[in-house]
């Protein structure tokens, strides 16, 4: 009956593991390195798109005989069209300009509505066919009119080839301090600088986004995230389908709607739906990073011949320092052969986002001991001492002094400067100094008492 | 992101308009797995690493003669499996390698993996790659990535039957292995 019945198993679909092995089951502890199956996608993406030029190049003989026959025809065109397209090109500038007044009014009053939600709010609007196709291969750029003065300005530029369909524009609203112009194409991502970067974020200030774009039969993809964004605080990204209807559905990773809250570094991705059939995805990268708060931490006041232990008073690896006294990139550093005087130190620490200053002042002393060979303790009020310059910086330091039989004459465990040679004749001494420093360094002489 | 089913992969790919757009979800959703399982046979991850690219550029240079005949999943794991295949073969011819036998060169890379500690998981490693290559390729494929017989058949273009006895022969000279010691 046993045999049998392990017969049966021996069959089963769900055979079933050994004891031993079943006890190892699901420890998979091989390790790869950080964020590597996102840079494995980047690095496939970048081998298929050179190979498929590559695939392209086979091709090219015969197209290089259509490209010959074509030219002799379009020679013909170009001629009979220049004019069209001059017209047609003013004509394409006024429309959007008028049709992105409208859209400022509606968004606006979006982010109003939102304003208490959240501190940030990033708005891309989806407007079918707002922008014409360029057909032409120039870079337009429109400075912002008179008229315009209060309003937010604008940037606007075709990219250098007819496949550009759409553009963001990012405004600036408030008092925000940066944002950055995003341009996009329909095909390549590689025409987008897209970030959203240096997020100061106030509940008075926030950031838009629109993304100006058509859906083109309703199966091109025409959003496109800001695909390297840094910022350091959490945000809310919201895609405004205002004038699309409920026909464009979104999902965010793997919630739908039109919004997502961005919390902390990763990946996101984005589907979009039309008429219940998925017409695009994009992705984003985003980094949020904490705004560093450097304090440089050290001392006050040293000699000029220690070296100086800076401390940036925070350590993380994922922000870049600067140093005004050194090329070293650490939140610790040490510096030496400082020159004696005030010295200011003065430290850049960035994220992606924020890049922060802070300074600090150090005295820098002359700490350099100068040891006399000779002194006259008359009473004349002039070099009436034994005075070692420099000794005040190191308190502790102990002499002693020795005549020429090796007696001891004078000892001082805290020297400080006010040995006058009482009761002992004039003649030639030996002293023997150690300074209170680091290593105890001892310096030992001869000194000379005239009267 | 809810998951794509391989039909709508598929579709997306069929279309030259879409086809990139398919092809990235095909890479979110099977380079994972793809890598693990190649992995599982390379060791190495920086080996497995260059097959897994070569793999996925391969699928998208092949999306075109993709017929849909087998299921895309069974393809897109046939192409891994043989590149890793013979990616170990050209190891093994490669006179740089001072190894006679693929199970040396294996068990090399089996100890420099950072494994977790776990002496038992050597072993079981050790024990592995002494196997012969089509009962580790089952073995990995039912035991550590779970798949159906059924999947695991249209994979290795064998049947149920010899990928059941591979997998209980497998299993006993594992056993015995770790008992060894």
């Amino acid at each position: 009956m046993d045999k049998n019945n392990k017969h049966i198993n021996f069959f089963d679909d769900e055979l079933r593991d050994s004891e031993l092995l079943s006890n190892l089951k699901g420890s998979n502890t091989f390790v790869t390195p950080d964020n590597y199956f996102q840079d494995l996608e980047a690095d496939i993406i970048n081998k298929i798109d050179t190979k498929t030029i590559g695939e392209k190049g086979q091709l090219s003989k015969y197209i290089l005989y259509a490209v010959a026959a074509s030219i002799t025809i379009i020679m013909i065109f170009v001629g009979l069209q220049y004019n069209k397209t001059q017209k047609q090109r003013a004509q394409i500038v006024e429309n959007i300009d008028s049709k992105i007044d409208n859209v400022d009014n509606k968004d606006i009053q979006l982010s109003d509505n939102k304003k208490n939600d959240e501190q940030i709010i990033a708005i891309d609007s989806v407007k079918p066919n707002l922008i014409e196709p360029v057909q032409n291969n120039t870079d337009i750029s429109i400075a912002t009119e008179d008229n315009r003065v209060n309003e937010p300005s604008y940037k606007r530029k075709f990219a250098k080839d007819n496949s550009i369909k759409s553009q963001i524009i990012v405004e600036e609203n408030d008092n925000q301090d940066e944002y950055n112009e995003v341009i996009a194409d329909n095909n390549s991502n590689e025409l987008m600088p897209n970030s959203i970067s240096n997020v100061e974020s106030s509940s008075s200030s926030q950031i838009v986004i629109r993304s100006l774009a058509r859906i083109f039969n309703n199966t091109q993809q025409n959003i496109f995230l800001p695909h390297d964004t840094c910022v350091n605080k959490a945000f809310v990204y919201t895609i405004d389908t205002t004038g699309l209807g409920d026909k464009l559905e979104f999902v965010w990773d793997n919630n739908k709607g039109v919004s997502s809250r961005i919390t902390e570094s990763g990946s996101y991705s984005l589907q979009y739906w039309f008429n219940d059939s998925l017409i695009g995805v994009d992705s984003m990268k985003v980094v949020v990073i904490a705004k560093p708060q450097p304090i440089i931490k050290c001392e006050n006041e040293i000699c000029n011949h220690e070296s100086l232990l800076l401390n940036a008073g925070m350590s993380s690896e994922e922000y870049t320092y600067k140093w005004s006294v050194s090329d070293l990139n650490r939140s610790e550093i040490y510096v030496s052969k400082l020159k004696p005087g005030d010295k200011l130190i003065e430290l850049e620490v960035s994220s992606c986002a924020d890049t922060i200053y802070t300074e600090t002042l150090v005295h820098i002393n002359d700490c350099k001991l100068m040891i006399p060979n000779v002194f006259t303790p008359n009473g004349d009020g002039i070099n009436d001492y034994f005075y070692i310059k420099g000794l005040d910086y190191y308190p502790g330091s102990s002499l002693t002094i020795l005549d020429r039989k090796g007696t001891v004459v004078y000892q001082s465990l805290d020297y400080k400067n006010n040995w006058k040679a009482d009761n002992i004749p004039d003649g030639t001494y030996f002293y023997s100094l150690i300074i209170n420093d680091k290593s105890k360094t001892e310096k030992g002489g001869i000194i000379s008492i005239l009267r | 992101m809810p998951q794509y089913t391989d039909q709508e992969i598929i579709d997306l790919c069929r279309s030259s308009q879409t086809r990139e757009r398919g092809f990235r979800v095909l890479l979110s959703q099977y380079k994972e797995r793809i890598y693990w399982h190649i992995r599982r046979i390379l060791y190495d991850h920086e080996d497995a690493n260059d097959v897994t690219q070569d793999v996925f550029v391969k699928v998208w240079k092949s999306l075109d003669s993709f017929r849909g005949d087998s299921k895309l999943f069974s393809w897109i794991y046939r192409i891994a499996t043989n590149e890793s295949i013979n990616y170990l073969r050209k190891m093994q011819k490669k006179k740089n390698v001072p190894f006679d036998q693929v199970s040396q060169y294996l068990e090399s890379k089996v100890q420099h993996e950072s494994l977790s500690g776990d002496d038992i998981e050597r072993k079981l490693h050790n024990a592995l790659v002494k196997l012969p290559e089509k009962q580790r390729l089952v073995f990995n494929m039912k035991y550590f990535e779970n798949l159906k017989y059924r999947e695991i058949a249209q994979i290795l273009d064998i049947t149920e039957g010899s990928l059941k006895a591979s997998y209980h022969y497998a299993v006993k000279k594992i056993e015995e292995n770790l008992k060894q010691d």
